[in-house]
Formats: structure tokens, C-alpha cells, sequence
């Protein structure tokens, strides 16, 4: 019976979209308890699946929706008011039939589980006041039967008259003798079928009526299945059946023979498994129509269901037109015809709009994912205690299918955890003197071809220092990693398989398991992850990810004669460093080629380099940089050629090329050449570039300020004649390159002109006593200046040479008493002076600090004295 | 007595046969996209309509001198594990007819690299025709 199961299989495809419903119903019911609106739609919902699981005879999932939907009518006839107590009962009666429709689909029957515990406490949640629960338990036990058994009666009669109904005062008498012989012989058996039918008698001749003519019914919603006709009148239409035959059938079934009638006229030998199937069909459908949901409806006919196979075909093809466009546009622009030129640009805009037209079939507001978490924080509030309220932002924000069903798992994963150990209990928000109700946020936003959903909550943030304790206690860390991470780079620890910093295991997180799976997943989709948490402020998860996976906006550079193309998800700009610079604006920092971009140092990598490609001779006269980021942090990739920025199709690499790690795909441009896409993340891997601090001014400054107490201070390691002295790097604003021409004389002492300002100067041999030297200057030459400013004024101290950030902490330190140091330490293997920022400030503008804040000065001291 | 067809083809002095129905399509000389950093044998990438194909260079798979400068390889596409891969060979051979009578264990003389990736060889009437491991051929993780 293939065509059963396919209409076991819409009937879950359907019931599982009005679940989802049901939850965001639900949970909004929650916050507004009187929306008559919120309660007929949660009602409509649950008589949809019971009506279609009893005709299914699905009888578990029939007696749960049937107990649901008593609840529900008398939630929504304003006879009951909606507790907390009852929206769980609601929910979990959600879950059940999530539960059960899962094993359907999975094993084509309802399952063990038993949900006569459920039913019965749904039953007594009808009851007005809950103390009256026993009593309402039994009355629960033969609610659903009595409801049951005239809805058999039902059939029977108004299949087993066969003439018009002409009396209605006979009516009433039909059940009791169809029930007669339905019961087995004995006392009990007479008795039980003849109560339940007591009660329904008034409600018969009504019934009677819609059987008969269609009329709506009296007891049901507006959109009761009423319309929908009944199996037996559908077979008499589409098969030679007659009403004796089902009458027959009927009866057995009142017997208490379990089969669906379908099964019974089979055997029968009066239809054939097709014409049930058929007429199952029929009815499936009528009721579909019939029970569609009023506000849908002008939805529901303006859109249609497509086969996502057939969807992601299109892609394909449109991804090949995509190709054969860019080929033709090429051809066309390399001959003179004007009308060949003519049409291929027509052609150009008419694939770019089929393109963007058929991602668009594909694309779904993240809505879909996010309209799931409201009830998960609620539940998993309950459950731990917590008052949490959820912000979705950006809740059209629309994201290719298959991306958003990756992402997912991912995002409640993350959002669990932050209502888990992110935001704290309400006693412990009070202490801190924040509103008790936590905040969650979730925003989603397009920007640069990519989404990024960004999860904020207002919790107790992640602790680096308990990170670092935690991942050294669990081997994931040595303490020699952990003295060169900055905090930053340690609260990325949490994204490690195995760490969990939890103190308890619960049920909900903290197994362990968790963010590094995050991460996996997000990266396997070309997405990145990354954490920023302020203690006791909160913490946002920001997860970066790509539109869509086929088609890519790339730029294509050239390299040793090939080209490749970079995804622009990972390009932040390009540089194109002319003339003098090219030859001066490389500089070496330990070996590691940096370029200063704005003051800040950005590491270099050569691609021909990281591609072990021969070495083409370098033009000197320009060096193209492209400044990517990975994993939050920038490089610089060097390459021979800028080409174009286009849009490429994304073509996997075969099975013996996805090893090297270095690219992403391949891809076929204009000419139909094959070009590699690079992997930037691996790139930066291979370049070793992927470490915070390593050559980051900035980054490694935002890391000090952060990093307060723990972790150790970067230094800047700088030359003073044959002297290595060691500078926080919390104290260097910027380092510049002044020419001494520009140095001129105020009194003794020696400022230059500096972005409209005079900056003084002071020379570090000069406060050191290294030289007294300063008269027999060269004048070409560049001094090499460490800026530190603060508030509106700025010193200036000129060093030999700089020589590298080191990120590991001092190996042993030493004091001194020489002007101008602080201590001596062994960085990096060698002995270190750390300069007294203060002094050497004072020694280039004496009123440096009286300038500036108290506060500030407070600052310098206190870094002054990290070093002793 | 059983027969079987192979799609013959030659790499500097060697006549190689694969199974007629592994074969896909055999064309001419493409242009490749090299891949830098790749294992040894693989020689580029090449667009067969549409789909990117890994060419894998027989000559380097087999130990054998490069190619003399000016000659352009064929390519042989064939599926493996429904993959398609392309074997870059000198010329293409006919499709010969050989039976298991003819077959025998690789010939003592073939040393080197190459007899990792050879079945044995059918004795035709005038030359050997080495049968060829597709599957190892074209596996340039593995070292021969």
C-alpha cells in the first residue's frame, strides 16, 4: 500500500508545520492568555491531527489530541484561565505528538511509550479547581469513549440508513441497538456501551444532519472536518460499492474489529487496495482544504510545495548557465560586433536576475530556525530556575535552506548554553544589580554577502581566568600555551573538544560536548564562530556565515602565472602599494614580513611562497595586498595580480586533491579555465599567522585591556643601542617613521609636527644614558618612534630599531635602580629591560601628566609597576 | 573461454589496457590548472563540460621520463569509485579482444615504480599488453 504510506507521509509533513505553529501559539499564548485569537488557532491545530490520526487509526495519537482538544475548548470558551500549569501540560501534549509522529515516520506505528498518564492529567487540568483531580481522572477515563463511541454511532447510522432519514424521534433509539449486539454477552458488557451512549443522544440528531447533509455541525468549530466527506461516500463514488457493502463493513467495525474500514472492504473483496487508496486520497486532500487555517488561505493558494531535489536540480543548472554567461560575455567582449555585445549583456542580466531568482526558491527567513527557541528558553527557564526573555531581531533575514538547516543544532546549542550558564539566576542578577529577567538576543543581519547572527545575553559572562584553570586541568592547555594566549584567544578556548567550565553536569549542558561541535559544524558550511564576553556584563556568540554554498562572489588574482579565486566573504580590502613604499613598506619583525597599515602591523604572506610555487621575480614597482581575515584575526596575502571580482560556482575538489587543505574548491571562469578557490582559514594556518598577538599591535592591545589581571602583558621589544628593552604594549599607541629633517628645537628640547600637533620627543638612548649623542645627526635618516598618546596629547620616543612583541610572559625578573627602568626580565630567551613608561613620558614633556587626567596617570603608574 | 575488452593505450613504450566499461570518454589534449602543493602525479585540473576533473600524469605514476617537449598527452577519463578522473597517456590503442589464457603475473622484466600499478600482462601476438590497476593509478596518496 505505497500510496497509504504517502498519505501517512503528507499527513506528517502537515502536522509537523502545525506543530511548529503550535509551539510559537503556545508560547505567545503564554504572555497574552486572553488571545481568543492565539487559542482557536492552537485549537484548530490539535483537531486537525486528531481528526486525521483516528481516520489513519492512529489511536494513541487520537486519544492524546482527543483529551488536547478538550482542554483547549474550554480554555477558548473562557471557562478556564490558562496557568502555568496548563500551558506545560500543553506543551508536553506537543511533545507527545511530536514524539509519536517521529516514531511514525520513523517505524510506521505509534510506539511504546504509554501516554494514559498524560491524557489523564490533560483531563484533569479541564477541571476548574485541580483539587478535584482524582475524581476528574476517572471522568477522564470515560470522557474520550463516550466521545468515541457516538462518533462510531455516527457512521453507523448514516451509513446503515439506508433510506433518507425521515424521523428523527427514532434516531435515538439506533445506537442502543447497534450497541447490543456489539457488546459481549454478559452484564458488564451491556452495561458499558449503553452509558456513553446516554449522554450523546441530544447531540445524534445534529450529527445525523451533517452526515446527511453537510450542514456544519453544532458541537464543532467552524472548521470541523465537516466538509471533508466521509471514506464510505468517497468509495461509492469512485468504486462499485454500494451502501450495503460499507454498511456491512461498518458494522464489523462496530463489532469491534480494529481494521480501518479501507482494510475491511479489501478483504471483502468490494474494492481493490487502488480505489481505497484513491479515495484516502480524496479525502486527505478535502480535508486539507477543508480545515486550512483562514489567514493562510490566501497564502496557502498563492504558494505551492516543490520537491527540494527539484529545486536544488535548478540551482545546478542555473550555477552551469552561470558559467557559460561568463564565457559568452567574455567571447563577446573580445570581438568588435556590437549586436554580439548587445545580447550578451542582455543575456548577462537576464542570468544574473534567473540566478538571484532561483536562490531566492531556496531561501528562508531565518525565522523558521529561530521561531523554535522561544519555547526552548521558556522550557529550559523553567527547568533551571531562571526568568529569561528572548529578542529576535532580524527574524526576516533569509538564508539558503541548506545553510539553515545546518545551522540549527548550532544555534540552540549555543542558545541553551547561554541561558544555562550565561545568565544567572534572578536572586544573583539582583545582587548584581541587574533586572532579575535575563536578556537574550538575537540578531540576524546580511553584511558583505554574508549573515551574521550574533546571540547576546546579559549574563555573568565567561571568566578567562577560570577558562585557563579549567582547560589546564583538563590537559587542553600547558601553562607555556596559556602565558602566550590573550584572554580573547583563552575564552575561544570553550570552542576546544572536551572543555566545559560548568561546575555542575546538568541535563541541559555541560557534558562536555558542546561548542566545539558548534564550531565544526558552522566551519563545515564556511562559516566562522567567535566569542567576546565581558564579565559580569555578558556575552555575544557571533556566528558568521555564507547566503548560500553554490555561488560565491570572489575575487580572482594571479599568481605565478595561475589564478585563483578568493571568496570575498574572507576580503576586508585591497591594498595596491606603489613606488617607494613597495620597496620601504615591507619590514622584517623577527623575519615575519609585516606592512603597517594604519598603524597598525599586519602580517604578510607571500601566496607563491605558501604555494611552494617558484619564485616569479618580483615586480618591485607595486606589491598587491589583499588584507584577509580569518578566525578574527588579519593577514596580508601577496600576490602578483589583482584580476576581477566575479561570481563563481563552487565545484568540490576530487577525492585525491582534498587532502592539501589549501583550497576550498575549484571553480571554472569566463575563458573556461579551471581556478582553485582558495581556503583562507588554511592559508592563514600554513602562514602561521592564526595566533593573537603574533605582530598585532592592536589586536594585542584590545587583548591587554582586556586581560587586566591575568594572562600576561605583551611587551614591545624594542633596541636602544646595544640594549633590548622591553615596553608594555598597552603604552604604544602607534609606531611611526619620522624623518629627522622634521625634528626641530623648543628650548633643550625636540619636538616634530604631527598630525597638526607638535609632538614632543625624547630619544631613549638620550634617557638612558646610553650616548649624549643628538649632534651629529644624519638628517635622511627615519626615526623610529613609539606614539603613545592620551586624552589629546602624545609623546613621542625614538628607539634604534623594533624589534618584536613578545607575548610570553617574563621568565624571571630582576630590579634595578637605573634612571628610566623599571626591571630587567629574560624575554624571549634574553635579558630585557623594561623601560619606566613614566620616566621616559616625563623626559619628552615634563607636563605630560598634569595635562591629563589624574586617573590616567594613576594608569602609567600602575603599568609602570607591572614591571617591577 | 573468457574474454574481455580493453581500451588500449600507450605511455612512452608501453602498451596499457583498462576495462572498456570503466572508461568514460577518452579526449583530446585540454588545458590544465595546476594545483601547487599537490601529491606527486597529480597534473592539474581540467573543465570536462562543466566539471572539474583531477588529470593524473601516467608518465610521473609510473616512473617514466616526462614527456618530450611539443608532444600533448590524451586524455582517458575513467570512473572510479563514480568519480571521474582523467589518466594522461601518450596515444590511444584500439579496444582489444583478450582472454584469460593470455593473462599472466607482472612480467619479471618491468621493475620500478610502475609494476605496483599493473595487474599482469596479456601476451598479444607482437608486444605485451600491461593491464592497469585503475584504482592504485589513480590513488596519488599512496607512494609506489
Amino acid at each position: 500500500m505505497d500510496e497509504f504510506d504517502e498519505i501517512v507521509r503528507e499527513f506528517l509533513v502537515e502536522s509537523y508545520e502545525n506543530l511548529d505553529q503550535l509551539d510559537r501559539d503556545l508560547v505567545g499564548l503564554e504572555q497574552e492568555p486572553d488571545s481568543r485569537e492565539l487559542l482557536q488557532s492552537i485549537f484548530r491545530t490539535i483537531h486537525t491531527i486528531k481528526g486525521t490520526s483516528g481516520f489513519l487509526a492512529f489511536g494513541k495519537l487520537e486519544a492524546l489530541t482527543h483529551a488536547g482538544e478538550g482542554l483547549l475548548a474550554k480554555l477558548r470558551d473562557g471557562g478556564l484561565p490558562l496557568n502555568q500549569e496548563r500551558t506545560t501540560g500543553l506543551l508536553e501534549l506537543v511533545d507527545a505528538v511530536r514524539a509519536i509522529l517521529a516514531s511514525i515516520e520513523n517505524n510506521g506505528d505509534e510506539g511504546d511509550p504509554d501516554y494514559t498518564d498524560l491524557v489523564a492529567r490533560l483531563t484533569a487540568l479541564q477541571e476548574a479547581n485541580p483539587a478535584a483531580q482524582p475524581a476528574s481522572a476517572e471522568a477522564s477515563d470515560a470522557a474520550p469513549s463516550a466521545k468515541a463511541a457516538p462518533s462510531k454511532t455516527r457512521k453507523a447510522t448514516a451509513r446503515g440508513k439506508r433510506s433518507k432519514a425521515a424521523s428523527v424521534p427514532t434516531e435515538p433509539t439506533k445506537p442502543a441497538e447497534l450497541a447490543e449486539p456489539s457488546g459481549p454477552a454478559g452484564p458488564s458488557g451491556q452495561a458499558e456501551p449503553a452509558e456513553p451512549a446516554e449522554p450523546a443522544e441530544p447531540a445524534e440528531p445534529a450529527e445525523l444532519a451533517t452526515a446527511l447533509d453537510g450542514a456544519p455541525s453544532s458541537d464543532s468549530t467552524p472548521t470541523d472536518g465537516a466538509n471533508v466527506p466521509l471514506l464510505g461516500e468517497l468509495l461509492k463514488q469512485h468504486a462499485d460499492i454500494d451502501d450495503t457493502d460499507v454498511a456491512v463493513a461498518m458494522l464489523e467495525q462496530q463489532l469491534g474489529d480494529e481494521r480501518p474500514l479501507g482494510e475491511i472492504l479489501v478483504e471483502h473483496g468490494q474494492a481493490t487496495p487502488d480505489q481505497i487508496a484513491e479515495a484516502l486520497a480524496a479525502q486527505a486532500g478535502a480535508r486539507a482544504g477543508g480545515t486550512a487555517h483562514p489567514a493562510h488561505g490566501a497564502v496557502a493558494e498563492s504558494s505551492l510545495r516543490v520537491d527540494v531535489n527539484l529545486l536544488d536540480t535548478l540551482m545546478r543548472l542555473v550555477g552551469e548557465l552561470v558559467l557559460t554567461r561568463n564565457q559568452i560575455v567574455a567571447t563577446a567582449a573580445a570581438q568588435a560586433d556590437p549586436a554580439m555585445v548587445r545580447s550578451s549583456q542582455r543575456l548577462n542580466l537576464l542570468v544574473s536576475e534567473l540566478q538571484e531568482g532561483v536562490m531566492k526558491t531556496r531561501m528562508q527567513p531565518i525565522d523558521t530556525v529561530w521561531n523554535k527557541l522561544p519555547r526552548v528558553i521558556r522550557d529550559l527557564g523553567v527547568s533551571c530556575g531562571k526568568d529569561v526573555r528572548i529578542e529576535l531581531e532580524g527574524r526576516e533575514t533569509e538564508l539558503d535552506k541548506t545553510i539553515l538547516e545546518a545551522i540549527k543544532d548550532p544555534l540552540t546549542h549555543v542558545v541553551r548554553n547561554a541561558v544555562d550558564h550565561g545568565i544567572e539566576s534572578p536572586e544573583v542578577r539582583e545582587a548584581a544589580g541587574k533586572p532579575a529577567q535575563g536578556l537574550l538576543t538575537l540578531r540576524a543581519f546580511h553584511e558583505g554577502g554574508q549573515v551574521n547572527i550574533e546571540i547576546s545575553d546579559d549574563g555573568a559572562g565567561i571568566d578567562a581566568a577560570k577558562v585557563a584553570v579549567k582547560a589546564l586541568a583538563s590537559g587542553l592547555a600547558t601553562p607555556e600555551q596559556l602565558r602566550g594566549m590573550g584572554p580573547r584567544e583563552i575564552i575561544s578556548l570553550i570552542f576546544t573538544p572536551g572543555f566545559s567550565t560548568a561546575e555542575q553536569v546538568t541535563n541541559v549542558s555541560g557534558r562536555g560536548v558542546g561548542m566545539d561541535v558548534v564550531r565544526t559544524n558552522i566551519e563545515k558550511i564556511g562559516g566562522t564562530v567567535d566569542v567576546q564576553s565581558d564579565l559580569g556584563v555578558g556575552t555575544t556568540i557571533r556566528i558568521k556565515i555564507p547566503l548560500t554554498l553554490a555561488i560565491i562572489p570572489a575575487l580572482t588574482v594571479e599568481c605565478a602565472g595561475e589564478r585563483y579565486a578568493v571568496p570575498q566573504v574572507s576580503l576586508e580590502e585591497l591594498l595596491c602599494v606603489e613606488g617607494d613604499q613597495a620597496r620601504t613598506g615591507v619590514e622584517y619583525l623577527s623575519g615575519a614580513p609585516v606592512f603597517r597599515l594604519r598603524g597598525n602591523l599586519l602580517p604578510l604572506v607571500w601566496l607563491d611562497h605558501v604555494l611552494d610555487l617558484s619564485a616569479a621575480p618580483h615586480v618591485e614597482d607595486a606589491v598587491y595586498i589583499l588584507v584577509l581575515q580569518a578566525e578574527g584575526r588579519r593577514f596580508g596575502l601577496v600576490v602578483d595580480r589583482v584580476l576581477n571580482t566575479e561570481e563563481i560556482v563552487v565545484k568540490p575538489l576530487s577525492r585525491q586533491l582534498k587532502g592539501i587543505g589549501t583550497y576550498a574548491g575549484a571553480t571554472i571562469l569566463g575563458d573556461g579555465r579551471v581556478a582553485l578557490i582558495l581556503d583562507v582559514r588554511a592559508l592563514a594556518r600554513r602562514a602561521h599567522v592564526v595566533r593573537e598577538g603574533d605582530s598585532n599591535v592592536e589586536g594585542a592591545k584590545q587583548a591587554a585591556a582586556v586581560a587586566a589581571n591575568d594572562g600576561p602583558e605583551p611587551l614591545l621589544v624594542v633596541a636602544v643601542g646595544e640594549r633590548r628593552l622591553g615596553v608594555p604594549l598597552s603604552m604604544v599607541t602607534r609606531l611611526e617613521e619620522i624623518a629627522a629633517a622634521g625634528v626641530e628645537r623648543v628650548g633643550s628640547r625636540e619636538v616634530v609636527q604631527y598630525r597638526g600637533q607638535l609632538l614632543p620627543l625624547a630619544r631613549l638612548s638620550n634617557v638612558l644614558g646610553e650616548h649624549s649623542g643628538g649632534s651629529d645627526r644624519d638628517d635622511d635618516e627615519q626615526l623610529k618612534t613609539i606614539v603613545y598618546t592620551q586624552g589629546r596629547r602624545s609623546v613621542g620616543l625614538v628607539v634604534d630599531a623594533v624589534v618584536d612583541i613578545a607575548t610570553e610572559a617574563p621568565k624571571s625578573r630582576g630590579e634595578v635602580s637605573d634612571y628610566g627602568l623599571s626591571g630587567v626580565a629574560v624575554v624571549q630567551e634574553r635579558v630585557t629591560e623594561l623601560l619606566d613608561m613614566e620616566q621616559a613620558i616625563m623626559a619628552a614633556d615634563p607636563r605630560f601628566f598634569d595635562a591629563v587626567a589624574a586617573a590616567g596617570a594613576a594608569d602609567v603608574s600602575a603599568y609602570a609597576e607591572m614591571g617591577s | 573461454m573468457e574474454s574481455r575488452q580493453l581500451a588500449t593505450f600507450t605511455v612512452d613504450t608501453l602498451l596499457f589496457g583498462v576495462e572498456v566499461y570503466t572508461v568514460q570518454e577518452v579526449i583530446r589534449y585540454q588545458e590544465m590548472t595546476v594545483v601547487p602543493l599537490a601529491a606527486h602525479g597529480a597534473a592539474g585540473l581540467i573543465n570536462l563540460r562543466g566539471e572539474v576533473v583531477t588529470a593524473i600524469d601516467l608518465r610521473t605514476r609510473l616512473g617514466l621520463p616526462p614527456r618530450p617537449d611539443g608532444e600533448m598527452p590524451m586524455n582517458v577519463v575513467v570512473r572510479v569509485n563514480d568519480e571521474p578522473v582523467s589518466l594522461l597517456v601518450d596515444a590511444i590503442g584500439d579496444v582489444a579482444q583478450v582472454s584469460a589464457d593470455q593473462f599472466e603475473e607482472p612480467p619479471e622484466t618491468m621493475t620500478g615504480p610502475g609494476r605496483a600499478l599493473v595487474l599482469g600482462a596479456y601476451k598479444l601476438e607482437n608486444q605485451l599488453l600491461l593491464a592497469l590497476d585503475v584504482k592504485r593509478a589513480v590513488d596519488i596518496g599512496v607512494a609506489v
